[in-house]
């Protein structure tokens, strides 16, 4: 699995001025509102790990990659630990950064719960399918939640009220704390499912 | 080994070994099977009993003629993911191989012509000391020099590592008959010829009724094909006897009508 972190280390880092262009847009975007920036700067680490599947998929790539000593079901934690890692590199540029300005460490917390929950989403789909359709699932699923809940909020604004007089009750940081504790648990899960779902992949 | 694979309109079904020591050919049309054999023995397919062969990948290197590593790379940053991925690789033989054949490892793989990327994948395949080579078509694309230089570096390969085995799949007979031992023909999924003499091969032209023809395998027009050389050149000096070639073999067993 060395072998397969150096490789995506590596291929993220031809892209490095896409990197580096976007961390300047979310520390300008972030400077009056600090939760744009950690929200931005980890869900575009978290789209970019993705893309070492397409770089590896790419020009029937999986059958040289494959012929490596891995098995697949190292390929699917490798992707996992890697996507991991690259998230775990933005929270901790996030969280210096907020040390600049007043923030909120629960939001910073929330946001990275939400960044892992999203890659546990799509890295199925990625994995199983190939790049362009996980993508299209990610999409779906953050708008189809955006819509979902502006509907619910204009139509059962009672629903969401509920929600925030139960939220208001619990301690911050117990919340953050335990919803980070869940979306890592629900990382794992999907790993899981992946390796199941990638047995069945056909390599070519 | 047995090798079963079924497709919706094809099906693989054929047995063959490779000896260490030995190079062997697997020569087939387009479409034969070659690949799909090689991604059994390697278990990145299933067979049709849903059994996958297990392999240790350490101990074996594959060229594949239409797949190579990410083409945004380039030779420095791939030797670093072989040295974390093999326990073998030979860093030493790799980068010797790399300025005898003058490649440049800082350009990007996209900018390598086809010559320059078949050589570094037989460069990468020969670096790791395997005990097994597997080789789907690693000349095809290539002008007569660097195919030269190719079968070269897997001449001397040989030379140095005695009990390799080594596979060569192609369609390209001619690069063949002067390197491999064994030779295995394949057509739709089946082996229709396994020989390691081809010397006793020939073609028979202008035999007329007094010639015996029970050793005459198949036939295209009035030419025979025969694996009886010393039979007919013995007892028919008038008959004009050529050798047959990898190419003649293949297309006579193929299209040829049984005698």
């Amino acid at each position: 699995m060395k072998g397969l972190l150096v490789k995506d280390f590596l291929l993220m880092m031809k892209s490095k001025k896409v990197i580096l262009f976007m961390l300047f847009i979310g520390i300008i975007g972030g400077i009056n509102d600090i939760s744009f920036a950690t929200g931005y700067i980890l869900m575009v680490l978290a789209i970019l790990s993705l893309s070492t599947i397409s770089y590896d998929e790419a020009n029937h790539g999986l059958k040289t990659l494959f012929t490596l000593p891995i098995s697949k079901s190292d390929y699917v934690k490798e992707k996992y630990l890697f996507s991991l890692m690259i998230t775990g590199i933005g929270f901790v540029f996030v969280t210096i950064l907020g040390c600049f300005s007043k923030s909120g460490f629960m939001e910073t917390l929330i946001i990275l719960s939400t960044a892992l929950l999203l890659l546990a989403l799509s890295l199925p789909f990625q994995l199983k399918e190939g790049n362009e359709k996980g993508r299209i699932v990610l999409f779906v699923v953050v708008f189809g939640c955006t819509f979902l809940f502006a509907f619910l909020n204009q139509f059962i604004p009672k629903f969401f009220e509920s929600i925030e007089s139960v939220l208001n009750t619990l301690d911050p940081i117990m919340f953050s704390v335990s919803l980070l504790i869940t979306s890592f648990v629900l990382y794992f899960f999907s790993m899981m499912i992946s390796i199941r779902v990638y047995k069945n992949r056909v390599l070519d | 080994m047995r090798f079963v694979k079924t497709y919706n309109d094809f099906k693989l079904d054929c047995k063959l070994e490779l000896k260490p020591g030995t190079i062997t050919a697997l020569i087939g049309c387009n479409g034969s099977g070659k690949t799909t054999l090689f991604k059994l023995y390697l278990g990145l397919i299933e067979d049709d009993d849903k059994h996958t062969n297990q392999v240790n990948k350490e101990e074996i290197g594959v060229v594949w003629n239409d797949s190579s590593f990410s083409l945004v790379l380039n030779v420095l940053e791939i030797k670093k993911i072989l040295m974390y991925s093999y326990k073998h690789f030979d860093c030493d033989y790799f980068d010797f191989m790399l300025s005898r054949f003058e490649l440049d490892p800082k350009k990007p793989l996209k900018e390598y012509s086809t010559g320059m990327l078949s050589k570094l994948k037989i460069i990468i395949a020969t670096s790791l000391h395997a005990k097994t080579l597997l080789l789907d078509e690693p000349t095809s694309g290539l002008d007569v020099i660097a195919r030269n230089e190719v079968l070269d570096l897997l001449r001397d390969y040989m030379e140095q590592n005695e009990e390799t085995s080594i596979l060569i799949s192609s369609h390209i007979a001619s690069d063949l008959e002067g390197l491999c031992d064994e030779f295995y023909f394949i057509e739709k999924g089946k082996i229709i010829l396994c020989e390691q003499d081809l010397e006793s091969y020939a073609l028979l032209k202008g035999a007329d009724e007094t010639v015996d023809l029970s050793y005459a395998l198949k036939k295209i027009g009035m030419t025979y094909l025969t694996n009886e050389r010393q039979f007919y050149v013995e007892n028919y000096p008038n008959l004009v006897i050529e050798k047959a070639h990898i190419d003649d073999l293949m297309e006579y067993m193929i299209k040829g009508e049984t005698v």
